[in-house]
């Protein structure tokens, strides 16, 4: 085996640099095992932590077991598994559910859906032992449609288990039964949130719902609930395999256990990484990531999505846990991490995001419906060189009010990736409004397009111009009229001589 | 045994307060005259903390809290007015105003707008964050009800009151974010909608997003005609109400001062609605007579309240022959108006132009009913009136309400006993038949003259029993639709059973009408004690009356000795009776819970309903029913590509839920498509990765090459463009989808060439 980059031969899977720095214990399977083969799983010490809990576990040692290793929900917001679940099982009700929300709709996030491509079993087993713990005797995963592999391999998955009487009635002998059902998500975000997504199931619009009651009161049907995401419940059964302590030995001192992270965007290795809490953003980005590709620099890194910031350079040193990086003014969230180099434009970024959260706010609350569009409204005009003096103000005042106001989750993180990016590169949003430049020369409105003298006249610019802004006669300089263009960087990407300079 | 209630200690505003577990910020406010600004909120409909205006800091909280929607705890400090707060309610409401029109000053609820007040209060003086307005068609298709979502604050009452007090399930929010308005399902114009014209929706909506059709130019116009003969009736309600806009309180009678200004608005003949109100009394009696005689058609139910009759129609067709033939009263009188009243003073039918005062919508409605017209065609009612609309006209022609003196009705249609009056509060028209119908069977009068135990009907039905001379009559009085759906179904499952049941479409009966005078700016719509104000009005006026029986009123006597011969006869029946149509219900089911129609509805032969049909019987979960709606949605799309009204209809049949529903669910998903795509389906993800690298290039490629934007199909049918937020595929961004080939790494220069491995074939 060798490793792409550095051609020399290697003898094992970890010694590839892109491993070397990994934990992989929620992964622990993917990539090594058939996940269409349950005995795979089983061999893999599979089901052994949901045997061993039926055999000799009360359910208040398992949830005591969780509290134990401080697993925190890996959704993005962090509370702890352990009193989650404590609640939902002290609530008395004659029916409680246990969710699986597989809804991964941030853009540009794929742990779950790799997750249960790799490992579907571990999800069960996790959702199984919670059901167990709390006094569920139905799961429900719900899960993406745009994910047809992960649901075939789901459904692989629940038939095996049923087989071996892992799910089902009396499980493995004991009195418990529990069962677990899929539901496809219908394509909307904000069914990640989890009142919304209870909703979802319902069969309605995926609204949010203002909490108290919380899912562990009144979730799905009326009853409590139990929702954890897709990485929650993989770490479940490694709770008990070998025992809470060894659990929370690894990451920091709030933070245990391991985080994957979907590594994308400018950087030469893309694909997920699973590293203990506390590992740093430069250990990811650039020992494990294999830094920016094309001789770029590094500009930000942008974590927990369209609820996230984006970190600039001084902040690569932060160790990633719930607490350093919301101090750091971004978000664990649930583990996109996109890397951004020196010709991403961050008030195009911050567009971006706001753009995705606009067209997907539902439209219930007032300050995520009409306030995200008027700080979008604002964005615009700023990346299309129509900001004015006060934009920021107004940017941040709306910002902070939509933040605190909003309903839910999404509308209250929605302003995160615009004020974050004012609070690191205010100096470039002022380039924008102020010498309507965008030093990036990402945003076209802003740019300007000059022919330089090393043009032969070669007349392939003036063809591509769609606007017939480029004169100039045969083999002689051409020049473009600046204003008929269009900034549309057409004669930029014809010219074979670099001689039209953008600036 | 009842638990007793926790009581919790809190400060508010650092003051104490101590209220029952279970009291939220709002209410326990309220307490210590802390005063939250509110919108969404209404304390008879469910709570949703949509608008956020009722935003309070909480110590310890991160975030500021919906008081509406927040219960109090132990301990908890409150404050309610602070200057975070105070801004953020302003910008919150500016967010509003940004995206409402500016034409207050044109608009039909100028100074009688929450929105409007709540501007002023908190201080909205200027606008920061303008921008792009929403803009949708007004729907003026209804009779009754002017549908305007430019105006619409998506505060949610109206969807409510529709769904929850009403059950009619017309009204839901569609489509989603900034583009989500409150329509009917399929964005349908009012008049093919399941609407019924009761009006509710208009009388708790905040603004002008649901207003009455105006119909006041007709009435002017007719005033200044020289030609016309101007006759108006005036509904029982609109006495204990109308003062409410003249500054008055709920419940002041002013019924001899709107005969003042009705004649000093020009009206020729001013009539009492309660005249017919007795006669309706007569017919209906004698018609619950024969009916308990020939036990047949039974229970009798009321027919006066048009948008419970519109209701029947619609939803429950198999019950339209139980409901009384008797015109309401203002049919009555309008019939009386155009065939008996013109011979009295020797004119051409043709020349009278009849108004009626109600306190109703869907009043307007009826009265372009084809039932309601003379045989030359003219109608019995040639405009409909609210109290509202007759209040601007008060107040247009420069009339001093308060200070008119008072004036008797016209003869020979003005009188009417206690029993008429009473007709505008749940449970009148009850408690008057059984009076008369009392006398009729027993040929006395009834000893005790108040049926209290059945008024008021509005948290619930209400049911008694009375004996009239050895028969048992087993009576049911409910009012708003919920309820009346309620009893309606323990009649129709056999569980319980009636003689004679009065069901008014509105909360309170006609008092509460949905064309009511706007309490929405001082006090809350539907508000309790509002209606028991205006009941009592009304039952005051009953008490005060000599005549308190409808079959006393001698001028009714004397119409029919003169005019109609005898209780029921023909002519009665010609004049004062009508009939109801059998093919109004709409395609899709609107009231759940109707299981044999679902059951047996018909299925098409077409392989793909057959399908569906048989996904949707593998459902066996009656109990959660409706969590299976968006995968059989899901199953649909599957089979037909995209979901159309046709297979919405079919499934609202199948799975019982109001199309509303389903069109609300069918227009929040991405995944759900209303109209078909292209045979090739251009999906381009615009997650963060393929974002930056270059996904929004392609996507303007793709819509260059193929001559069509995002969403859109070419014309023939080929190719659509799709926008995907994430297929979770980062590592090879961008990425685009055809059907389900996947194409990674796309450059702007691939998109022609992938496009041509995809040519018409």
């Amino acid at each position: 085996m060798t490793d792409a980059r550095s051609t020399t031969y290697l003898n094992r899977f970890g010694d590839i640099d892109y491993f070397k720095k990994q934990t992989r214990f929620t992964l622990r399977n993917c990539g090594l095992i058939d996940p269409e083969n349950i005995d795979e799983y089983i061999n893999a010490r599979g089901y052994l932590a949901l045997g061993t809990i039926l055999t000799d576990y009360t359910p208040q040692r398992v949830i005591d077991d969780i509290k134990a290793s401080g697993l925190r929900g890996r959704g993005g917001a962090g509370f702890p598994t352990g009193l989650k679940w404590q609640f939902t099982k002290d609530v008395t009700s004659d029916e409680k559910y246990v969710v699986c929300n597989a809804d991964e709709g941030d853009p540009g996030a794929f742990m779950d859906r790799s997750a249960i491509e790799g490992d579907p079993h571990t999800v069960l087993e996790g959702m199984t032992i919670c059901g167990f713990a709390i006094g569920a005797s139905k799961g429900i995963i719900y899960i993406r449609a745009e994910y047809p592999l992960a649901i075939k391999r789901l459904q692989i998955a629940i038939e095996q288990a049923k087989q071996y009487n892992l799910l089902g009635n009396n499980i493995l002998g004991s009195q418990f039964t529990f069962d677990i059902e899929l539901r496809l998500g219908a394509g909307a975000f904000v069914c990640g949130e989890e009142t919304a997504l209870i909703n979802s199931i319902e069969g309605k619009r995926g609204m949010p719902k203002p909490r108290p009651p919380f899912p562990a009161v009144k979730g799905v049907f009326g009853k409590p609930t139990v929702i954890n995401n897709v990485e929650t419940w993989a770490n479940v059964p490694l709770v008990f395999l070998d025992g809470p302590a060894q659990f929370s030995q690894y990451g920091t001192e709030k933070s245990k256990g391991t985080k994957v992270f979907a590594l994308a965007g400018k950087v030469n290795n893309t694909g997920l990484v699973e590293v203990k809490m506390g590992t740093t953003l430069r250990e990811i980005i650039f020992d494990i990531g294999g830094g920016i590709g094309n001789g770029k620099k590094f500009k930000a890194a942008q974590t927990g999505g369209p609820s996230g910031g984006c970190l600039p350079e001084q902040y690569l040193d932060t160790p990633v846990d719930y607490e350093s990086l919301a101090q750091a003014g971004s978000i664990m969230g649930s583990g996109g991490l996109i890397v951004m180099d020196e010709d991403t434009c961050m008030v195009d970024v911050a567009k971006f995001f706001l753009d995705f959260t606009q067209s997907e706010s539902c439209g219930k609350c007032t300050p995520c419906r009409e306030g995200t569009k008027r700080m979008l409204e604002i964005l615009t005009r700023i990346t299309e060189g129509n900001g004015k003096e006060g934009d920021l103000e107004k940017l941040e005042r709306l910002g902070s009010m939509i933040k605190k106001s909003s309903l839910c989750g999404l509308g209250k993180s929605a302003p995160n990736p615009v004020l974050s990016t004012i609070k690191q590169f205010r100096a470039e949003y002022e380039s924008h409004i102020y010498q309507k430049k965008c030093p990036a020369k990402v945003c076209k409105q802003l740019l300007t397009y000059t022919i330089t003298e090393k043009c032969i006249g070669c007349g392939a610019c003036k063809r591509a111009c769609p606007v017939d802004a480029i004169t100039g006669d045969p083999k002689k300089m051409h020049t473009i009229d600046p204003d008929k263009c269009i900034q549309c960087g057409q004669c930029f990407s014809t010219c074979k001589f670099s001689a039209i300079e953008r600036s | 045994m009842e638990k007793e209630q926790k009581m919790i200690n809190l400060t508010i505003d650092g003051v104490k307060v101590t209220a029952p577990e279970g009291t939220t910020i709002l209410n326990a406010a309220k307490q210590i005259g802390a005063k939250i600004p509110t919108l969404c909120y209404h304390p008879y409909l469910s709570t949703e903390g949509r608008c956020r205006i009722c935003i309070v800091e909480v110590k310890g909280a991160r975030d500021f809290i919906a008081s509406c929607a927040y219960p109090i705890s132990e301990g908890m400090e409150v404050k309610t007015h602070t200057p975070e707060i105070r801004e953020a309610r302003r910008d919150i409401v500016e967010l509003i105003l940004d995206n409402h029109p500016d034409e207050c000053h044109t608009c039909e609820r100028d100074s009688n707008c929450e929105l409007q007040k709540i501007a002023y209060e908190l201080g909205v003086r200027e606008k920061l964050f303008s921008g792009e307005k929403k803009h949708y068609e007004k729907d003026e298709s209804s009779h009754a009800i002017i549908r305007d979502p430019d105006k619409c604050i998506l505060c949610g009452r109206c969807t409510r009151v529709c769904s929850e007090i009403q059950g009619v399930n017309c009204l839901s929010i569609a489509h989603r974010g900034f583009h989500s308005v409150v329509m009917p399902a399929f964005d349908q114009g009012m008049i093919d909608s399941v609407c019924i014209s009761c009006g509710q929706c208009l009388n708790v909506c905040p603004t002008a997003a649901f207003l009455e059709k105006d119909y006041t130019d007709g009435v002017w116009a007719a005033l200044n005609d020289p030609n016309k003969v101007t006759v108006v009736q005036v509904a029982p309600a609109i006495r204990a109400a109308i003062g409410e806009g003249f500054g008055n309180p709920p419940g002041t009678n002013m019924e001899k001062k709107i005969v003042t200004a009705l004649k000093r608005l020009g009206f020729n003949y001013v009539f009492d609605g309660q005249f017919t109100a007795d006669l309706t009394i007569i017919e209906e009696a004698s018609e619950l007579i024969h009916r308990i005689q020939d036990n047949k058609k039974l229970p009798l139910i009321t027919s006066c309240s048009p948008g419970w009759v519109n209701f029947v129609e619609k939803f429950y067709p198999e019950m339209v022959d139980n409901l009384s033939t008797c015109m309401s009263p203002m049919g009555m009188m309008g019939s009386l108006i155009k065939r008996y009243f013109p011979t009295l003073i020797n004119r051409d039918p043709k020349d009278m132009y009849s108004v009626g005062i109600m306190p109703c919508t869907a009043k307007k409605e009826e009265s372009m009913r084809p039932q309601l017209k003379t045989e030359d065609g003219l109608r019995y009612v040639d405009a409909v009136l609210t109290t509202r609309e007759l209040i601007w006209m008060i107040k247009a022609a420069g009339i001093d309400f308060n200070a008119l003196p008072d004036t008797e009705f016209d003869s020979p249609l003005g009188t009417s006993t206690g029993a008429a009056t009473i007709f505008g509060a749940s449970g009148g028209v009850m408690e008057a038949a059984l009076r008369t119908a009392h006398f009729f069977i027993t040929g006395t009068e009834l000893p005790g003259i108040k049926f209290e135990s059945i008024r008021g009907a509005v948290e619930e039905y209400k049911k008694a029993e009375v004996v009239l001379n050895g028969i048992k009559v087993r009576i049911a009085v409910a009012s708003g639709l919920g309820n009346a759906q309620k009893l309606l179904e323990k009649v129709r499952s056999g569980e319980e059973q009636y003689e004679f049941i009065e069901v008014m479409a509105c909360p309170g009966g006609c008092i509460g009408g949905g064309g009511q005078p706007y309490v929405g700016t001082y006090s809350i719509p539907l508000d309790r004690e509002v209606l028991k104000k205006r009941a009592s009005a009304l039952y005051n006026a009953d008490e005060m009356m000599t005549l308190r029986r409808s079959h006393e009123n001698l001028d009714v006597k004397h119409l029919y000795d003169t005019a109609l011969e005898k209780y029921g006869s023909a002519v009665a029946h010609h004049w004062l009776h009508t009939h109801y149509n059998h093919d109004r219900k709409p395609r899709g089911v609107c009231i759940c819970g109707d299981k044999n129609y679902r059951d047996n509805a018909p299925v098409s032969n077409e392989p793909r309903y057959q399908e569906l049909d048989a996904y949707i019987q593998t459902i066996k979960d009656d109990r959660y029913n409706y969590s299976y709606l968006i995968p059989v949605m899901q199953k649909a799309q599957q089979l037909f590509g995209f979901l159309s009204q046709e297979v919405m209809d079919f499934i609202s049949v199948k799975m019982q839920i109001p199309t509303s529903r389903i069109y609300g669910v069918a227009t929040f998903y991405h995944l759900f498509k209303l109209k078909p795509k292209g045979k090739y389906n251009f999906a381009v993800c615009l997650g963060t990765a393929c974002y930056v690298k270059g996904a929004q290039a392609v996507i303007t490629e793709l819509e260059n090459l193929l001559g069509i934007k995002v969403g859109e199909t070419t014309e023939d049918g080929l190719y659509s463009i799709e926008i995907m937020r994430c297929f979770g595929a980062c590592g090879l961004a961008p990425v685009m989808l055809v059907n389900d080939k996947v194409y990674g790494n796309v450059t702007p220069k691939e998109v022609g060439k992938i496009i041509k491995t995809y040519k018409a074939s």
